[in-house]
């Protein structure tokens, strides 16, 4: 037991790159995520077991003893070697059907080490015949060095090492077969090839003599990064860094291979399943070819991008063919259904369904189709360029005249009721033509606008039988005019005036609450209060004239505003916009002052997330879920917001499109464009699918590139922390923790570029919390977290409930220079220092940037702006990390830098003139450090401050002032572990938030090899122990010293050897980045520590548990407990 | 990425084109003699996996300006798989460094002699997984120890780029069984997870015999190695390059690095040596449209949104 209490680490959540799959059954997936195996069951999502397998590893194979059996077994065991580095498990799987549940168990055996990179595994049978045998009872393993090894089974003895002729460094290795004679065996080299050759042939041969090469494949033009047999043996696909897919004959081998291209990046690996294969690559997707043994060429069928930014890294087919799982860097394993593939949702032209007029009555006429409306799933109405409205149906092909008009020859604008059953047609000249779907009155027609009518949009009305319909003109009023069925007639209820440059692309009006919205071509939405003109609708009295209540030019950007939608939530009226700017933002309506004559309409952007670099068109609401609609790269998509999966893909962005979800599940979709003056349309019918059940995702996607900041906030009912992460795809991420798995809940791209630092503060206003990020392109972004709401999903019962994020502002840039990247942020609300006269609810930003300047923002949370306040280019080389810490007994606020020349720098932000506004001047400080020093050979990556508790022990009682003291620790990329004690006063006549600090080192601790590798993280537990994690993927703690011990107190320039390891683990997350850390409350309240904890001087050793997170390439969550104290 | 975004971005790169250096991993070299004083009395240089060929250009200046008139020339033998633009007073063998015949044709080169330093600027692609990236880097510097172990002289000098990732600890404790004096190095020009091993005074095993044959197989952190703590073998890190130099991290207005030069318009220079042809060329060609598309070649990525 050490001096301070015994120490114990635990691993917890884990989110990775998920690298290896594997289905045990038709609906049992084996998943390879770090070190640990996961078997789920596809059917239901349901997580069944998950083992640590792998330790310090990471897992890179899953291969079973036997072939999965098709279908669903009520009883299933495997033995599955689970291989990754130089390293094999053989891991028992046992699952058991027991009423509707399985019962599983994951069973790890003795671990095999092997001298080699393991390429591939494979199991040997006595027998040709595998079903016959009991067990297995070789095992042969691959290696990148080109040779193989066969060892005996279980007892793992090594049998024989066979070599190959060509020496070379394999990327990818696949042995085919079970019996030990014929057993094949294909590689993928360095050098482009593919190379054949049989390990077990020739037994005559000497063991140690290589093996000829029987049969080369060249074509790549990269390195082949996986080889794969298909299920008869009889050729191999091969993946590779040029980005292509390769089918090759064994049979036939003066057979050119089929080349595969249409991957954007490098091909990873692929799989043969049945009539099709699947390749997934670095651009994301898995694709899906059609595979035809005798054809030279194969389609793409489809391309599923189910994983965020990057990387898709493995695919697994279950027996049947009907399920593709892939894994990703984003640590998502996403199911994808093959079958439904193969039922139709093909975007091949096939499926078309071409709606062609008849041959014209009149052959002098010139016929053709100018605009359609969808009036129900199989129904459309046209209309044609001599001025006929015809309906047609799309499975009789029947044919229906409605209406003729000269005024609608060559222009016809239409819009479609959402019931279908009205269709509105709007002319050159300003006449509205309102038809009954059906034929089944006369049409009635209204001169609403003055001008060519460019856009309808026709809404249900609040009592059946009734619609409102709004029509617009290019450069004039927007008409709304209601019909009613039952008269038969129309007229106009109100004409809204619009701004200049204002042509209407949306709209949405909410009775109930009495607001039009309408979003622009032109990027701008405006609402108005149409409240007064709903109370004189009455068809005798004079139109209403309105004009905007609010208005807002750039809503997105300068692009089109495609879609508006109010509705009613529990947290009050919001409002929903989509653009072609890619993104979707959700609004805060603020309807001030109820009873006024005229109110104040407002709207707050609480959330904008960008889906696509294409055009987001449509918003739907279904079933609860959120269906986005949009255009990517010339092919129309739906995605599943809520679920976070592509709907469906098909081919075509065009001038005129509809699309009709025919039920409130989405389940019936139908899409129609015209092409060529002709309408096509697509059905769908997703419910008649087999799989439609299947969960679309079994593992979260989280974020798609490395993270680089990560935040723990305390849960309220003081279970898992929530974490708050950001990274180099820009997505600000909240999360919760489930079992052995990260959650996460809202992701927003608001980041144009990566993000490097994050803050937290607590908020003036609310009870919640601020978070400042940033990052890449001169970018600081400020969010609002509502603890209290959940922001979009349901959360279960007892599970932890996710903040919401709200964006706030971004700060202003001020570089001229975009390449300029925040490197660090602290922030505190300015309440905390004394003496300042700033408005209430603004706090101090302090951030550090890679042109070498640390600048010090004031941020209103009233008006959501930054002002500059302070700035300072001192560290005269890039600022690489900042902390700060208050010391309410000096009553300052210090910042601590650390920059990429090894300098620390020292700075006083809490001096209360800096904080004090003088009227009519924006001077902006140029601020100096109070003091700074060489701490490290080459840059801070990271620093951490602890306060020490200015207690009157012995020394500041001789000096008869008050002294704050701090531990400042610092990780270098030198691998060098730096501590100093600091100590700080202030002037003798200074009073609080006022006169010059003097700082100086009083002790200093250098441990030079504090890790292998360059330290990212550094954290303060309490006032005796430190965390580091570094690159080389380790986490470390370190015993503080007594403060009162002097031994290490500064007497030369040598720093004293230090400070003490106690206790060192392996992190699973490569390229680590950054480490936070959480005094857990639980534990405490457990074990009856309510007061707080004394971080003081005073040796404190209690027990105590901190929940860590280590974040980069994917995140970890530990434990650590102290578990005993050794002296108080 | 612009070449002017790509310039404000790292200075380095930027310096690396005004000066004429192929890459700006020609500063890498430069910062690690600043501190080893790598070049002083070197005759035969050894520049393996050398293109596009910096680190061949820094050693040529470099050697021929120790050089006086009545010296013995410096030689300098520069491998790469890769064809390689032509250097003067540079001799190129494009062969692999894992052949025998590539060690003896590069003593060949220097008459029987043997190097006095082999410097090694090679690294594979990545591929984003971390423990295999790190893994395939080893062997590159393991196969590169190889043929150093056929070539260098005893005392001689061999630096080569390293991976500073999980396992580094293993491969420099091997690279300590033939080197007096390790160092892990990182020039304040490299601004990544890699580094450079100096490996000073070549004093090989005495009942050692330089093999291609089996190539040495790296160690393994088994029982008896030491996962983590202390007890692991961390060799001394040396931040190199002057502290007053350029900083890779920062952000320099692009003024900066040309405070000689009259007028200050900046020009975005072209890079000097275009990447060898990538491995994606066909597939790029075929997107396109400079080839004809077989088939499967279904959208496009050039098209950045939906056309209406």
């Amino acid at each position: 037991m050490s001096a301070v209490g015994m120490l114990q680490t635990t691993k917890r959540a884990y989110a990775a790159p998920v690298i290896a799959a594997y289905f045990l059954s038709d609906d049992a997936l084996l998943v390879g995520t770090g070190p640990y195996v996961k078997l789920y069951r596809a059917s239901t999502g349901e997580l069944l077991a998950a083992n640590d397998v792998l330790g310090h590893l990471r897992i890179h194979h899953l291969v079973a003893d036997r072939p999965a059996p098709v279908g669903t077994p009520a009883n299933l065991k495997r033995l599955i070697a689970v291989a990754g580095a130089k390293t094999v498990v053989p891991l028992t799987v046992s699952m058991e059907l027991a009423g509707s549940e399985y019962r599983c168990t994951l069973e790890s055996h003795k671990a095999w080490q092997f001298c080699d990179w393991i390429l591939d595994v494979q199991w040997l049978y006595a027998a040709q015949d595998t079903t016959c045998c009991e067990s297995p009872t070789q095992v042969a393993v691959a290696f990148a060095h080109n040779f193989v090894e066969l060892w005996s089974y279980p007892e793992h003895r090594l049998l024989r090492r066979i070599g190959c002729e060509e020496k070379c460094l394999l990327y990818a290795a696949r042995f085919f077969g079970h019996h030990e004679a014929g057993l094949q065996f294909a590689a993928g080299t360095v050098f482009n090839e593919v190379i054949l050759w049989r390990p077990t042939e020739k037994e005559a041969v000497m063991d140690c003599e290589d093996r000829c090469v029987q049969l080369r494949l060249r074509g790549h033009e990269g390195v082949v990064f996986s080889v794969r047999f298909s299920r008869d043996g009889k050729r191999i696909a091969s993946v590779s860094d040029d980005r292509t897919a390769r089918v090759w004959s064994l049979v036939d081998e003066r057979a050119r291979p089929a080349i595969l291209y249409g991957h954007q990046s490098r091909v990873w690996d692929c799989q043969f399943a049945g009539d099709v294969l699947v390749s997934v690559s670095e651009d994301r997707t898995c694709r899906v070819w059609r595979d035809d043994a005798n054809a030279e060429d194969m389609a793409c069928l489809a391309v599923w991008a189910g994983h965020r930014v990057k990387n898709a890294r493995c695919v697994a087919v279950n027996p049947s063919c009907t399920i593709v799982a892939t894994g990703g860097d984003d640590s998502g394993v996403r199911l994808w259904p093959l079958d439904s593939l193969r039922a139709g949702l093909v975007d091949t032209d096939d499926q078309l369904i071409d709606v062609v007029l008849p041959d014209a009555s009149n052959v002098m006429r010139k016929e053709s189709i100018r605009n359609f409306v969808h009036v129900s799933a199989d129904s459309v109405v046209v209309s044609t360029f001599s001025g006929c409205i015809v309906r047609h149906q799309l499975s009789t092909h029947n044919w229906q005249a409605l209406y003729e008009d000269i005024a609608l020859v060559s222009y016809c604008s239409m819009a479609a009721s959402p019931d279908g059953l009205l269709v509105v047609c709007g002319s050159m000249g300003g006449t509205l033509t309102f038809l009954d779907a059906n034929g089944a009155r006369e049409p009635t027609l209204l001169q609403a606008n003055v001008g060519k009518v460019f856009e309808i949009f026709v809404l249900q009305g609040q009592k059946a039988g009734e619609y409102d319909v709004f029509s617009s003109v290019v450069a004039g009023d927007l008409v709304w005019s209601r019909y009613i069925v039952e008269s038969n007639t129309a007229h106009v209820i109100a004409v809204f005036e619009l701004p200049k440059f204002t042509v209407v692309a949306s709209v949405a009006l909410c009775i109930t609450s009495g607001i039009l919205m309408c979003g622009s071509r032109e990027g701008a939405l405006l609402a108005y209060d149409v409240r007064m003109a709903l109370q004189c609708i009455d068809s005798s009295k004079a139109p209403s004239h309105l004009t905007a209540a609010w208005e807002l030019r750039r809503a997105h950007g300068r692009d089109t505003v495609t879609s508006v939608t109010v509705r009613h939530e529990a947290s009050g009226l919001q409002a929903w916009t989509t653009g072609r700017d890619g993104a979707y933002v959700q609004w805060r309506v603020q309807i001030a002052d109820d009873d006024a004559e005229c109110r104040d309409i407002t709207l707050e952007r609480a959330l904008r997330s960008r889906i696509t670099k294409g055009w987001l068109e449509r918003m739907y609401f279904a079933d609860g879920e959120v269906i986005l609609a949009g255009f990517f790269q010339k092919r129309f998509f739906l995605f599943n917001e809520t679920q976070k999966y592509e709907a469906m893909a098909c081919g075509g962005a065009h001038r005129r499109w509809r699309l009709r979800l025919e039920d409130d599940r989405a389940k019936q979709i139908s899409f129609a464009f015209i092409r060529a003056e002709r309408v096509h349309a697509y059905q769908f019918n997703p419910a008649t699918s087999a799989q439609s059940t299947l969960p679309p995702k079994l593992q979260d996607n989280f974020h798609g590139r490395e993270i680089r900041t990560v935040q723990l906030l305390a849960e309220a009912q003081g279970a898992d922390p929530v974490l708050l992460t950001a990274g180099e795809d820009g997505v600000v991420c909240a999360s919760t923790v489930n079992a052995c798995n990260v959650r996460p809940h809202l992701q927003i791209k608001a980041h144009s570029s990566m993000v490097r630092a994050s803050a937290i503060c607590p908020s003036s206003t609310t009870g919640g919390k601020l978070l400042f990020t940033g990052g890449g392109a001169d970018e600081l972004r400020a969010w609002r977290i509502d603890a209290s709401a959940s922001s979009q999903t349901e959360t279960p019962k007892g599970q932890p409930v996710a903040p919401a994020i709200h964006e706030l502002a971004a700060c202003p840039r001020v570089c001229d220079d975009l390449e300029t990247r925040v490197m660090g942020i602290a922030a505190f609300p300015l309440t905390d220092v004394p003496g300042q006269s700033m408005p209430h609810a603004t706090h101090a930003v302090c951030a550090v940037y890679s042109d070498a300047y640390l600048r010090v923002w004031a941020f209103s949370e009233y008006t959501k702006l930054f002002k500059l306040i302070g700035q300072s280019p001192f560290h005269d080389s890039s600022i690489l990390c900042c902390a700060h810490r208050m010391h309410h007994a000096l009553g300052r606020v210090l910042l601590f830098t650390g920059a990429a020349d090894g300098r620390i720098a020292i700075w006083d932000v809490g001096e209360k003139a800096m904080w004090q506004p003088v009227a009519g001047q924006d001077a902006v400080w140029l601020l100096q450090p109070v003091l700074s020093f060489q701490a490290h050979q080459s840059g801070i990556n990271v620093l951490d401050v602890h306060v020490l508790e200015s207690t009157h022990d012995q020394n500041s009682a001789v000096l008869g002032t008050e002294e704050a003291r701090f531990w400042v620790a610092s990780g270098g990329d030198d691998n060098a572990l730096s501590l100093f004690m600091l100590t700080v006063s202030a002037d003798a006549e200074a009073t609080h938030g006022t006169g010059h600090l003097h700082a100086r080192v009083t002790r200093r601790l250098q441990q030079l090899h504090a890790h292998g590798s360059a330290i990212q993280g550094c954290r303060f537990l309490d006032a005796t122990l430190l965390a580091t994690t570094a690159w080389d993927m380790r986490l470390n703690l370190w015993a503080l010293p007594d403060t009162a011990d002097s031994s290490s107190a500064v007497t030369s320039e040598a720093a004293v050897q230090g400070p003490p390891l106690l206790h060192s683990t392996m992190v699973n997350v490569a390229d680590p980045s950054d480490l936070d850390v959480l005094q857990r409350q639980v534990f405490r309240q457990r074990l009856g520590l309510d007061a707080p904890l004394a971080l003081t001087g005073k040796r404190c050793s209690g027990a105590a548990a901190w929940t860590l997170a280590v974040c980069g390439a994917g995140l970890q969550l530990l434990e650590v407990q102290r578990t005993a104290a050794a002296h108080p | 990425m612009g070449r002017t975004s790509k310039d404000k971005r790292d200075i380095y790169y930027r310096l690396a084109k005004e000066q004429g250096w192929r890459a700006r991993s020609a500063f890498k070299l430069l910062q690690i003699d600043e501190d080893f004083d790598l070049f002083t009395g070197v005759r035969r240089v050894v520049d393996l996996c050398a293109a596009p060929g910096s680190w061949s250009q820094v050693l040529s200046k470099r050697l021929h300006e120790n050089t006086t008139q009545d010296d013995e020339q410096p030689k300098i033998v520069a491998i790469d798989l890769q064809p390689m633009a032509p250097i003067p007073g540079v001799i190129q063998i494009q062969g692999d460094i894992t052949k025998k015949a590539t060690a003896e044709e590069v003593i060949a080169h220097f008459e029987g002699e043997r190097a006095d330093l082999v410097v090694c600027d090679g690294a594979p692609d990545v591929t984003g997984l971390h423990d295999m990236d790190e893994y395939i880097q080893a062997q590159l510097l393991l196969s590169a120890l190889s043929i150093t172990t056929h070539v260098l002289r005893p005392g001689g000098a061999f630096v080569a780029k390293i991976f500073r990732g999980k396992d580094m600890t293993l491969l420099t404790t091997q690279l300590q069984v033939f080197f007096c004096t390790v160092t892990c190095s990182k020039p304040r020009s490299s601004r990544n997870s890699k580094a450079f091993i100096v490996c000073e005074d070549y004093q090989p095993p005495t009942d050692y015999v330089p093999s291609m044959i089996n190539p040495m197989l790296d160690f393994d952190y088994g029982t008896g190695n030491e996962l983590t703590g202390m007890h692991r073998k961390i060799v001394p890190f040396l931040a190199c390059g002057d502290l007053r130099g350029w900083d890779a991290d920062r952000t320099y207005p692009l003024e900066a690095s040309r405070q000689t030069w009259d007028d200050d318009s900046y020009q975005p220079l072209d890079p000097l040596q275009l990447p060898i042809s990538p491995a994606y060329k066909t597939a790029l060609e075929m997107r396109r449209g400079l080839r004809p598309a077989g088939d499967g070649a279904t959208d496009d990525a050039d098209a950045d949104s939906a056309s209406a």
